[in-house]
């Protein structure tokens, strides 16, 4: 057995991955310290959910073989919510062996019901792994996410693209879009009390399609914290972390700028 | 002929409204038969030949309506059995939502046969609201009428207690998503499986400890085999998905 874990109440991983279920297929790897989930076919953009094993009430993972491989998200978080939203089953989940289907085994916690379900995988070919934590190394905010969120509302929704700026000095980091309506811009002090992190290495300003960011406020709207990281290459990491009860799990989202450095 | 039907309860009101509406869901077309103890709802299947019901619905009269009055076609045959559209119906019976105080249906004459719904509103404390709307109705002759013939239960394989309707309702909705046919089994503790394959995924619910009210004695060839596979003795039965869909809505609304 490949990888089996079992979790009782995955309402939140169930919400967080039906939240970011923008393409068809994604990429689950277990690895050692958690599940990790990442969307398949996104081109400028890569979204991944990870689920750390003390989530699960039990997780096991064959710690030797490389385990990676693909299956249907919309069919999974399809099933993960099958008895509707009542009901709080607990679920196992289990791969055998490399080609094997993924195989969910769900009890309904108050009516005797069980569901099993078997679905297909399929190879990957285990591209580059480059990490790209590594390539947001120079500079980093952490934020709450309530108001994250609330502050790229603000900002004009027409406007297709955003500029954002990370400064040593006032006004620290600013988000600004300019579109049909005219001009908005935000301001964030790195004195602010929903500031807890603030490092700025370089002073850096990079230009995002809006509708790339905007994508990634639906499962804002379940996370605690917000860290934004930015390096040299204009690669903007948010890694957003979702608390439920005692537990914590993570979502990370990476987009590429549309050009360089320089207004 | 005549026919005149009134209802003055709320969760009857709701209950008719509901039936039309899943009704509307199965089919255009729908046969209304009328007797003097109970109304049929019977939905015939589109083949040609001896037609078979692929719905078939029965209302006790003294249970939905406070008034309830029928002539049928002659003294012997004291019924009425008339087609309509089960669209047109639904849409006026969804005025029942609202705040009724009564609702009346008949036969009536205008220009052609018809169906009249009368539905007072209770606008305000004084002043009432009518609603009055007619759906043309053909009324089928008798010779006719064996095609509507009530079916026969008795051949069934099994016959074993439903689980909760809500959540075969839930189960059902997210397998219409995956497939086109419902597998639905189950064997001699109680066990009864719905299942639905693609070649992605295969997915089965199951609900253990049902109650079994007859389980195919002498439909099934007993093999010689240990007791333990006789356990395992299933009946299964592969259907069309969107159409079993449609009955848990009406049940649990």
């Amino acid at each position: 057995m490949l990888f089996c874990a079992e979790i009782t109440d995955f309402k939140i991983i169930q919400n967080v991955l039906r939240s970011i279920t923008m393409k068809d297929f994604a990429i689950l790897r277990p690895l050692a310290e958690g599940l990790k989930v990442t969307l398949d076919e996104m081109k400028c953009v890569e979204t991944s959910a990870y689920i750390p094993k003390e989530m699960f009430s039990m997780y096991h993972v064959d710690t030797i073989e490389n385990i990676i491989f693909k299956v249907n998200l919309k069919i999974l978080v399809d099933i993960l919510n099958i008895f509707g939203d009542d009901g709080n089953p607990n679920l196992k989940l289990s791969y055998n062996s490399e080609g094997s289907p993924l195989c969910l085994v769900m009890n309904h916690n108050e009516e005797n019901i069980t569901v099993d379900c078997e679905i297909r995988t399929m190879n990957v070919e285990d591209g580059s792994s480059i990490s790209l934590a590594e390539e947001c190394d120079l500079n980093k905010m952490v934020i709450d996410a309530n108001i994250l969120v609330e502050l790229l509302h603000r900002l004009d929704n027409n406007a297709d693209e955003v500029t954002l700026k990370f400064s040593p000095d006032p006004p620290y980091f600013t988000l600004c879009c300019s579109g049909i309506a005219g001009e908005s811009e935000v301001n964030i002090s790195k004195n602010s009390e929903s500031v807890r992190i603030f490092q700025c290495k370089v002073p850096l300003t990079f230009h995002y399609h809006f509708g790339n960011i905007r994508q990634i406020l639906k499962v804002m709207g379940y996370a605690n914290k917000v860290a934004i990281s930015t390096g040299e290459s204009g690669l903007l990491g948010l890694q957003l972390a979702i608390n439920s009860d005692e537990k914590q799990m993570f979502v990370e989202y990476y987009v590429t700028s549309l050009y360089g450095d320089g207004d | 002929m005549k026919f005149r039907a009134v209802i003055t309860e709320a969760p009857a009101m709701r209950d008719f409204m509901n039936i039309s509406l899943s009704l509307s869901k199965f089919s255009k077309d729908c046969v209304l038969r009328i007797t003097a103890r109970k109304l049929y709802f019977i939905i015939s299947e589109e083949e040609s030949g001896p037609r078979r019901p692929l719905v078939w619905c029965e209302l006790p009269v003294n249970f939905y309506f406070k008034e309830y009055n029928v002539v049928g076609v002659n003294e012997q045959y004291n019924e009425i059995y008339l087609e309509f559209s089960t669209v047109l119906l639904a849409r006026s019976l969804s005025i029942l939502k609202q705040n009724v105080k009564s609702f009346k249906i008949k036969l009536t004459n205008k220009e052609s046969p018809c169906l009249t719904v009368e539905i007072e509103l209770m606008a305000g404390e004084i002043i009432s609201r009518q609603v009055v709307h007619d759906i043309p109705v053909e009324v089928i002759s008798r010779k006719h009428w064996a095609d509507y013939e009530e079916p026969r239960f008795d051949d069934f394989h099994v016959s074993i207690q439903m689980p909760n309707l809500k959540a075969v309702r839930s189960i059902v909705e997210k397998m219409r998503n995956i497939g086109h046919s419902l597998i639905v089994s189950a064997n001699k503790n109680g066990r009864l499986t719905l299942q639905t394959k693609t070649n992605i995924v295969s997915l089965s619910a199951h609900f253990p400890d049902l109650g079994i009210k007859s389980f195919a004695v002498g439909h099934i060839t007993t093999t010689n085999s240990d007791d333990e596979d006789d356990v395992n003795q299933n009946v299964r039965s592969i259907v069309d998905i969107k159409k079993v869909s449609h009955v848990p809505v009406w049940a649990t609304n």
